[in-house]
């Protein structure tokens, strides 16, 4: 029995008027499931063919087992448990029916029966002449028929009791679900690893192709000059070499940069994808709408999904302009890159599966439409939470 | 000399081309692939390949393939192997127990007078090791009990110029000790190594190479060292 199964009459009240209304809010749940049977009959009529009404259908049960307790359930039921549970609740729910009906039969005969005593008309329900049903009947009755209430009282009780927790036991994932879980973590976590090992590939692919041949190309000049001597031929090569220490100097700066923009950390996703914009070679136009800061991680993958896309767009398709745009729905961050350039990106190359397990690994989706000819567009749906 | 030069990148092979230019030499070719090598090698052999390790498509060693087949189809063109980095596994790669055939760093280019004198020594069918590469072959075969352990400092300083493939003359002005200390040296270590004497200068810095490019003893069990 799971906490979630504590008594529903008052059971989270301490005083006398928080029982009366917790009794009173019990019973309004318990007429509410009984209203909610034929969309749970429909649902499971409708069950296998799609799952959509099941599911709609036990939002409206969480939410009334959330008004009935004031908390809201665990987590939504799947799969071939929610069918189960609909099932459950519909039996419930039927039962619930019953003893309301019941109740209801109890109610009018008494009232029937306490207005012919106190008339002396005739009771037409059970057929009882004038003067038949007297003060003396409804005495020897009322004792029975408080009974029944309280019976009745403890059936919608206890419905609502075993209505709690078949949802408790039916909402937890089932150890299939479980393993499967267990084995897209593991997955995610691969692919994370895989993609921190390619950024430093490129990384010092970037320092290796860029920045150390500069250098090296820098010293021979600077060896050049002490091996000549010719005063033209050195002047010559010590502008050379000041041009190509120059050269060098912001070869380094777009290394610092494409390794980790410091301002993302500083000024926030919006600031980044400008500088980004203003170092793209070709004409690019940036649409950010993400009122004020969002998490660091899901700003991060952001920004390297955005600037992997454009550098992809640059690099590989000959683009002639890239259009960025970030906006923020709901709870998830919305990043879509598309460029006019000749299409053909391959999902499985490094860069862009580095930014998908990015992606993955915050539970988002990444979705490349890039059809040969072009053009591209890069779409990642990134949580925030 | 004529040389041809294949290295990814541009800057890079502008420059080593003016630099053999001014010194006096003729680049016949710089390209940017290895295939592209093995194609003006093939056209028109030089006296000396220079290969850049990392080349496109993989980026990995495809400058060393393209030595080793030059080595294979041409064996009159010496070929120097550059590295950014200094992997001994190269070195091993290119040490098939003939001369004509070096590995260097890169940044050893900026020594010209070291540089253009390690070409020639290739291309006159010596033999061009690194210092970087030379200390790691030595580094992976020093054990505690081994037979490097046997020899003093100066030996072992005497060991990596002879492993690089300097001369008995470039070694003694290096040490500033005199020619004949410098071989009775070199007879003490081979002595010492059980390395056989080589007859020529060339089979001695090879057999030095073999020695060390040698599994350990201890991984292979004892063997003489090919020379």
């Amino acid at each position: 029995m799971s906490p979630d199964g504590v008594a529903v009459l008052g059971g989270r009240g301490h005083s006398a008027a928080e029982a009366v209304l917790g009794a009173v809010r019990s019973l309004a749940g318990s007429v509410m499931g009984v209203a909610l049977v034929p969309a749970l009959l429909l649902a499971l009529i409708a069950a296998p063919v799609s799952r959509a009404p099941a599911a709609t259908v036990s939002r409206w049960q969480a939410r009334r087992l959330a008004w009935i307790e004031g908390v809201p359930p665990s987590a939504q039921p799947s799969g071939g448990r929610l069918v189960g549970l609909l099932a459950i609740e519909a039996l419930l729910g039927l039962l619930a029916a019953c003893v309301l009906a019941l109740v209801v039969a109890g109610v009018v005969v008494a009232v029937e029966t306490v207005l012919g005593a106190a008339t002396g008309r005739a009771v037409t329900i059970f057929g009882a002449d004038p003067g038949a049903v007297t003060w003396a009947t409804v005495a020897r009755y009322a004792l029975p028929g408080a009974l029944l209430v309280f019976l009745a009282a403890s059936g919608l009780v206890g419905i609502a009791r075993l209505d709690r927790s078949a949802w408790a036991t039916l909402a937890r994932p089932g150890v299939g679900e479980l393993t499967q879980e267990v084995s897209r973590l593991h997955t995610t976590l691969d692919d994370v690893i895989a993609a921190v090992d390619a950024e430093r590939r490129r990384i010092e692919r970037d320092i290796h192709d860029g920045v150390q041949q500069r250098v090296v190309a820098l010293s021979i000049i600077l060896a050049r000059v002490e091996r000549t001597g010719d005063p033209a031929v050195r002047a010559d090569l010590q502008r050379r070499a000041r041009a190509e220490a120059q050269q060098i100097l912001d070869e380094l700066r777009g290394v610092a940069w494409r390794t980790y923009p410091a301002m993302l950390v500083r000024d926030g996703l919006a600031a980044a994808l400008e500088v980004l914009r203003d170092r793209t070679p070709v004409p690019a136009s940036l649409r950010v709408s993400v009122p004020g800061r969002t998490n660091h991680a899901a700003e991060a993958a952001a920004y390297f999904v955005a600037s992997e896309a454009v550098t992809n767009a640059i690099k590989h398709a000959d683009a002639s302009q890239v259009h960025i745009d970030v906006a923020r729905l709901g709870a998830d961050l919305v990043v879509t890159v598309r460029d006019d350039g000749k299409g053909g990106a391959d999902p499985g190359g490094l860069g862009l599966s580095g930014i998908a397990s990015r992606v993955a690994a915050r539970g988002g989706r990444l979705s490349i439409d890039s059809p040969r000819g072009g053009p591209t567009t890069i779409k990642a749906v990134i949580p925030c939470e | 000399m004529r040389i041809a030069l294949a290295d990814d990148s541009a800057l890079l092979r502008e420059g080593l081309a003016q630099l053999l230019t001014a010194e006096g030499h003729t680049v016949t070719h710089a390209v940017g692939t290895a295939d592209e090598l093995i194609t003006v090698v093939a056209a028109n052999p030089p006296d000396l390949a220079l290969v850049d390790v990392r080349m496109p498509p993989s980026f990995v060693d495809e400058g060393v393939h393209a030595a080793l087949r030059i080595r294979r189809d041409w064996p009159d063109v010496a070929v120097v192997v550059l590295s950014q980095y200094v992997e001994r596994r190269h070195a091993s790669e290119l040490l098939d127990g003939r001369g004509g055939v070096g590995y260097l760093l890169k940044d050893r280019v900026s020594d010209i007078g070291g540089f253009l004198d390690a070409l020639e020594r290739v291309r006159d069918g010596g033999t061009a090791f690194d210092p970087e590469v030379v200390r790691q072959l030595i580094a992976a075969r020093s054990e505690p009990d081994g037979r490097l352990a046997g020899l003093t400092t100066r030996e072992r300083s005497v060991l990596e110029l002879v492993a690089q493939g300097r001369s008995n003359a470039s070694i003694a002005a290096q040490l500033y000790v005199s020619q004949s200390g410098i071989e009775k040296h070199i007879s003490t270590i081979f002595g010492k190594l059980d390395i056989p004497p080589g007859t020529t200068y060339n089979r001695r810095v090879l057999a030095v190479l073999a020695y060390l490019r040698s599994e350990t003893p201890r991984a292979r069990g004892a063997q003489p060292p090919a020379g």
